[in-house]
């Protein structure tokens, strides 16, 4: 493990076994996340991004998924091995995650300040007084006003925003190494959305943290974002740094989703767009996954998968139109 | 651009709620005294986070809920206080489209017959052949094949549904389509090919689109004029060229600051407006976004502001411009 990787993925296989067949949720999907920086994994619903999230929290108890292979390196330990014990040490105080939805992701029946104590007493071992001062304290970091009353109210007093500090205020409460944040402000109003990752790229400079961005929006991720991973049908498509992503795309995929987003101040007569659906992860397509909706699709594209053509600096393309062979540069 | 389509004059929607079992009713003011104009033929985009009215607008416009005041004029003809058999003929004029495309098709009906059922409730067709030649018409026109009839609504996907939406709305033939959020729910991709299906099927028929959404970005794309909400009134109303480039209401510029550039290499002075949009129960006195605006003055806190014109195609409410 690279000194400066605070997470590395290697190969991770996710399966989902259903009565109707094994779904293959993440396929072979591997990156690393640096120290200190925020890492982007963007894709369209059912590309994966949840369930890579998912898996490296280890959050699969009641469902059928599972990890059925590779590698999840955090702090030298491999997660992937580790006993349901010692990876609740590890979630909730190195490894913290919020989820897109505040209003489902909190206990309705539980008043904000236990729920935020909730993390600090089971990790910390404070006593109760202490708790609830911490409690205090991280909330109103958050920007949250009448903090004295609000430990004492119920969530559907809150509104959607305030709800989302809550559970920021949650996730940051043990100043944890790693926060995965999956689509933390898509519910949310775009005022509200930029006051809500205005404070989380605060935060991560004031505890020093890592984070795994997860999102659909290619705007947020180009604000906020260093790295940046395109998913499509459970694999990565195009990895790289923001930049090169958005100003050197590769991959036909990136390619189509950036030209296919409205921009402001971009007076198009119409869109480009992408042809045909995402297909069903039940009948996958030979070789390339996205070939059937690629318009610069070539023979070879529906044989064989393409591998990773690396372009150096972290930046890989998994298209075959990469290749000297079929006319690309490497 | 044609003459004026549809005018619509300081349009009310108040829901009562009372505080506590003997408390005394107020009154959520959803709509409050909300004036514009659809020309014949443009697309008037609706831009307003959650709770600004929008979609009230959009259902009192219908008349799907009935207006507590104020008037709307279809066509010179004033249709504020038709009742529901009075309303049918009006409804072959304008239809709506809907955000969610899980929850506006009704799951035990076929495609054909969810298309159908519009034309036989405004006998728009003679026989049940040229009915079901109508249905595979109106799939085409949409992108969908003629098998697709026979299916239902959980065969498709997203994008599918909201293209049977639009067929459903297409079937009466009408002049103005309201789409409310018609894609929101959809992914990117898709969001690009019902968007480009809109415009194709507004020139190719003539429509004149409403067209409510919270994406600045979506909106400034289909639109011709845009009105921003807040709060159960318009702050700002221009052209899309105008309000874009030179936005004058603080709330218009705080919301275009806040919108995501897909563009790393840009960075902007974003302006972050503090805290929540108040309550329509207890709404602030004078200007309503007064609390949250950074350019608030005096007059704000008291007196709301009148509509002012700024332009021949642009007009806002704030005292700063009065």
């Amino acid at each position: 493990m690279k000194s400066n990787n605070i997470l590395e993925v290697n190969g991770l296989k996710t399966y989902f076994f259903t009565d109707n067949g094994t779904i293959k949720a993440v396929d072979d999907l591997s990156f690393a996340l640096k120290e200190g920086s925020t890492l982007g994994i963007v894709g369209e619903s059912g590309s994966g991004k949840s369930v890579t999230s998912l898996s490296i929290m280890g959050l699969f108890r009641g469902t059928t998924g599972r990890i059925v292979e590779g590698e999840i390196l955090f702090d030298g330990k491999d997660l992937t091995k580790l006993s349901e014990e010692e990876r609740r040490k590890i979630r909730g105080k190195d490894i913290s995650m919020i989820f897109q939805e505040p209003m489902t992701s909190l206990n309705p029946v539980l008043k904000i300040g236990e729920q935020v104590a909730e993390a600090i007493r089971l990790h910390q071992g404070v006593s109760r007084a202490e708790a609830r001062e911490q409690t205090i304290r991280i909330l109103k970091e958050t920007g949250l006003p009448r903090v004295e009353s609000m430990v004492n109210e119920y969530p559907f007093q809150l509104s959607g925003g305030q709800r989302q500090r809550v559970m920021i205020a949650m996730a940051l409460s043990c100043h944890p190494k790693i926060l995965i944040a999956d689509e933390p402000t898509t519910a949310l109003d775009v005022t509200i959305q930029a006051q809500i990752l205005d404070l989380i790229m605060r935060l991560k400079e004031k505890i020093g943290m890592s984070i795994i961005f997860i999102t659909h929006s290619l705007g947020v991720v180009a604000e906020i974002c260093d790295e940046v991973i395109v998913m499509y049908c459970s694999r990565a498509m195009e990895t790289g740094s923001t930049v090169d992503i958005f100003k050197n795309p590769k991959h036909p995929y990136t390619k189509g989703l950036m030209a296919s987003i409205p921009k402001l101040g971009e007076h198009l007569d119409m869109l480009y767009t992408i042809p045909g659906n995402v297909p069903n992860p039940r009948h996958m397509p030979a070789g390339c996954k996205f070939q059937p909706r690629c318009q610069e699709a070539i023979p070879i594209c529906s044989e064989q998968e393409p591998p990773f053509f690396d372009y150096g600096n972290g930046h890989t393309s998994r298209c075959w139109l990469c290749s000297r062979k079929y006319g690309g540069e490497l | 651009m044609g003459k004026t389509l549809l005018k619509v004059e300081s349009l009310k929607e108040y829901y009562p709620v009372r505080k506590g079992f003997f408390g005394k009713t107020g009154y959520v003011k959803a709509l409050d005294g909300v004036s514009f104009e659809v020309n014949d033929g443009e697309v008037f985009g609706i831009v307003g986070e959650s709770g600004c009215g929008k979609s009230t607008l959009g259902l009192a416009i219908t008349k799907l809920i009935e207006p507590t005041g104020g008037q709307i004029i279809l066509n010179g003809e004033d249709i504020t206080h038709f009742n529901a058999q009075r309303m049918r003929p009006i409804r072959r004029q304008m239809q709506m489209v809907f955000q969610d495309p899980y929850a506006s098709l009704n799951p035990r009906m076929s495609v054909r017959d969810i298309i159908k059922e519009p034309m036989i409730i405004h006998h728009l067709a003679s026989s049940q052949k040229e009915m079901n030649e109508r249905v595979v018409e109106l799939l085409r026109q949409v992108g969908l094949d003629d098998y697709h009839a026979n299916r239902y609504p959980h065969q498709f996907s997203g994008g599918q549904r909201q293209r049977i939406g639009i067929a459903r709305a297409l079937a009466v033939d009408p002049k103005l389509i309201i789409a409310d959020e018609p894609v929101s729910a959809l992914d990117v991709s898709i969001q690009s090919q019902v968007l480009n299906l809109m415009v194709e099927l507004k020139r190719a028929r003539n429509l004149t689109y409403i067209f409510i959404a919270h994406d600045l970005s979506v909106v400034e794309h289909i639109s011709d004029r845009v009105g921003v909400m807040y709060l159960g009134n318009f702050a700002e109303v221009a052209s899309k060229e105008e309000l874009y480039a030179n936005p004058l209401h603080p709330y218009t510029q705080a919301l275009l600051s806040a919108v995501p550039v897909p563009d790393p290499e840009v960075k902007r002075q974003r302006i972050i407006l503090p805290g929540n949009i108040p309550s329509p129960i207890n709404a602030p006195k004078g200007c309503k976004f007064h609390p949250r605006c950074f350019k608030c003055m005096d007059i704000c806190k008291e007196v709301a502001p009148p509509r002012i014109q700024v332009g021949e195609n642009h007009y806002l409410y704030c005292h700063l411009y009065a």
